[in-house]
């Protein structure tokens, strides 16, 4: 499945990435960079039942993602 | 006559138990502030402190400097204000003597060093503002601060750090598929176990909740931070086949019944089981905090509101620190694993970061004998909101010196006059005279509350003391050893029996006996009441019964004492 939203960084625990899309916000599993942080991102992956420190909502296992636009302070 | 003789006790037995309450109430609402922080002199210092007149300028400063040959400055730029200056000069004792000569000087002296003793010692602990705002220091005054309960941490994993040596950490297993060791690979699970249980007045870093605990590592989470239902179940079981008494999860996911059915058994087992709220910042509590059986932690900031980020509804049960990092120094500092590997002071901020106060806490309150059940309802009754339990603040945040009174002042103080009311009757239905009653009366007193008193005088902070401020079924608790105070043998009518034996032979003594039974009685009736004593070989359900059962069996005990003899005593 693909997602697109802003990535967020956010400052829970040791820090979560997560999705913010048209309507629901997603925790994603994996490799982000932080210069991704604030940018528009497509994801691709599945949603995992995933037990977690984030504790955002629905966890995505992703498998790759690209940068549709850059964060808006660049 | 007799109507005269039986007014006269019930008369005796209402004041005394009056004077006994109005005795003990008030010491179980008195807060002792922390022990004061005695800032003493230690010497001199080489360096020179001048209070210069108000309105002072940098030029007089100059003038003064040059007066004493060497270079003053302010303490600090809002210092000037107040004219106040230090520095470094030749002859010290010659300067201070010119200075003081000198009109435009009011102050000139030697710096002293000063230095706190306050408890705890921690350099970092004025930046917990999180222990400050539940009052842990009732903790880690009235209770053994954990010692003999086992924590079980599933998390990350938990590494040993600067401020949580390896004596904390029992050896730990890992879950996750294709990790074979328990250490901490990510930071979060050591952040949360050092909540709990990083070493507190050991003159370094930060404190914990509750210092003396063991903590069992569990580590079901992988470095990414996910794990899955199946691996956190069976963290879960493995806690408990170990001899948890506390299962701590600053996790959550989906609702899986494999998880339910853990915690129900653990719960089964006589086991706290604890759990984040979530980090949605909406409503919806995650699982398994969720479940009824579990106590689901929301957190609040430093101000005491609701944090953004927590998670409300069905299943919160209670609230402390989380942080909030937007405010400065707003985060749970605590030290842990840092991103390189090494050992770093990290403030976070999260649900995960409220719950381990709830543990702490649990796991204080039952290192002080209290059993699973009367060491929840502590922490839930006395939080902040007074009972009224609201979707978006569950009962309220956690109050730790009231719970401390809900859960060891106030019980006592009602067993002693439980207790004191029973010596009396005893000796009265013997028909023994005053002073047998008075004899009897002040063991079931001390048996039952032991001298509760002193915790308001003096820091209970050594075994003894609280064994001395404690009721006799309450010592092992004193000692470290809390387990005890649950085992059959000891909650029952035995110790009345062996005291019997032992004190019941001589008159002189007998009176004594008769009261350590009463008080047992009175102790072991406000158990079965309250579910205050959880024996571990009894279902729940049974507990109560048994509990009451050996009540009746401790007051007959002291029955048979009284009345031995007692026509002999009577006889002119």
């Amino acid at each position: 499945m693909r997602w697109q939203g802003r990535l967020e960084r956010r400052e829970l625990g040791t820090g979560v990435w997560v999705l913010q899309t048209a309507g629901r916000e997603l925790q994603l599993l994996g490799d982000l960079p932080a210069s991704a942080a604030g940018g528009w991102i497509e994801v691709e992956g599945d949603l995992a039942p995933v037990y977690g420190f984030g504790m955002v909502g629905e966890v995505v296992d992703m498998r790759s993602w690209r940068r549709v636009s850059a964060p808006e302070s660049s | 006559m007799a109507a005269g003789a039986s007014g006269r006790w019930t008369g005796w037995a209402v004041l005394s138990a009056t004077g006994v309450a109005l005795w003990l109430w008030p010491w179980s609402s008195v807060e002792r502030p922390a022990r004061p922080g005695v800032e003493a002199p230690s010497g001199a210092g080489a360096r020179l402190v001048v209070d210069l007149r108000d309105g002072s300028t940098e030029a007089d400063l100059a003038r003064v400097s040059a007066l004493v040959g060497g270079r003053l400055d302010w303490v600090s730029p809002h210092a000037a204000d107040e004219a106040l200056a230090v520095g470094d000069v030749a002859d010290l004792r010659s300067a201070i003597a010119r200075l003081r000569a000198d009109p435009r000087v009011e102050v000139a002296e030697a710096e002293q060093t000063l230095w706190a003793t306050a408890f705890p010692n921690d350099p970092h602990y004025p930046r917990q503002w999180n222990l400050r705002r539940v009052g842990a220091a009732a903790l880690w005054r009235r209770t053994p601060r954990g010692a003999g309960i086992r924590v079980a941490v599933l998390d990350t994993g938990v590494s040993p750090v600067e401020d949580l040596p390896p004596s904390t950490l029992l050896p730990g297993v890992s879950l996750v598929p294709g990790v074979a060791s328990a250490a901490d690979d990510q930071g979060h699970g050591t952040h949360v176990a050092g909540t709990i249980a990083q070493a507190t007045h050991n003159g370094l870093g930060v404190a914990g909740m509750a210092p003396a605990v063991e903590i069992l590592p569990i580590k079901v989470l992988a470095a990414s931070g996910a794990g899955s239902s199946a691996t956190v179940a069976a963290g879960i079981d493995y806690a408990v086949d170990h001899g948890a008494q506390v299962v701590h999860l600053s996790l959550g996911g989906p609702y899986s019944d494999a998880v339910a059915l853990a915690v129900s058994r653990a719960v089964a087992s006589g086991a706290l089981v604890v759990a984040a709220a979530g980090n949605t910042g909406t409503t919806g509590v995650a699982w398994p905090a969720g479940l009824p059986q579990v106590i689901g932690v929301g957190a609040v900031g430093p101000g005491g509101a609701l944090a953004p980020y927590s998670s409300f509804g069905e299943g919160l049960t209670v609230l402390a620190p989380g942080g909030d990092t937007r405010q400065p120094d707003g985060g749970i500092l605590q030290d842990t694993v840092g991103p390189d590997g090494g050992h770093a002071y990290r403030a976070l901020q999260g649900t995960s970061m409220a719950a381990p106060h709830v543990t702490g806490a649990v796991a204080a309150l039952l290192s002080a004998g209290l059993s699973p059940a009367a060491a929840r309802q502590a922490l839930v009754s006395t939080a902040t909101d007074d009972g009224i339990w609201s979707a978006q603040r569950g009962f309220g945040e956690i109050d730790l010196p009231r719970a401390v009174r809900w859960g060891i002042d106030a019980p006592a103080g009602l067993r002693a006059c439980v207790g004191l009311l029973l010596a009396i009757g005893v000796a009265r239905v013997a028909g023994r005279g005053a002073r047998f009653a008075i004899g009897a009366a002040g063991s079931a007193v001390w048996a039952s509350a032991g001298c509760w008193i002193l915790p308001a005088l003096l820091p209970v902070e050594t075994a003894p003391l609280r064994a001395a401020s404690s009721g006799l079924l309450l010592w092992p608790a004193a000692f470290g050893i809390p387990t005890w105070v649950h085992a059959p043998g000891w909650a029952s009518a035995a110790l009345p029996l062996i005291g019997g034996v032992v004190l019941g032979g001589s008159r002189w003594t007998r009176p004594v006996a008769v009261g350590l039974a009463s008080g047992i009685a009175a102790h072991l009736l406000w158990a079965a009441a309250t579910n205050g004593i959880q024996t571990w070989w009894l279902p729940i359900r049974w507990n109560g019964l048994w509990l009451a059962s050996q009540s009746v069996l401790s007051l007959g005990v002291a029955l048979g004492l009284a009345g031995h003899d007692a026509l002999e005593e009577r006889r002119p």
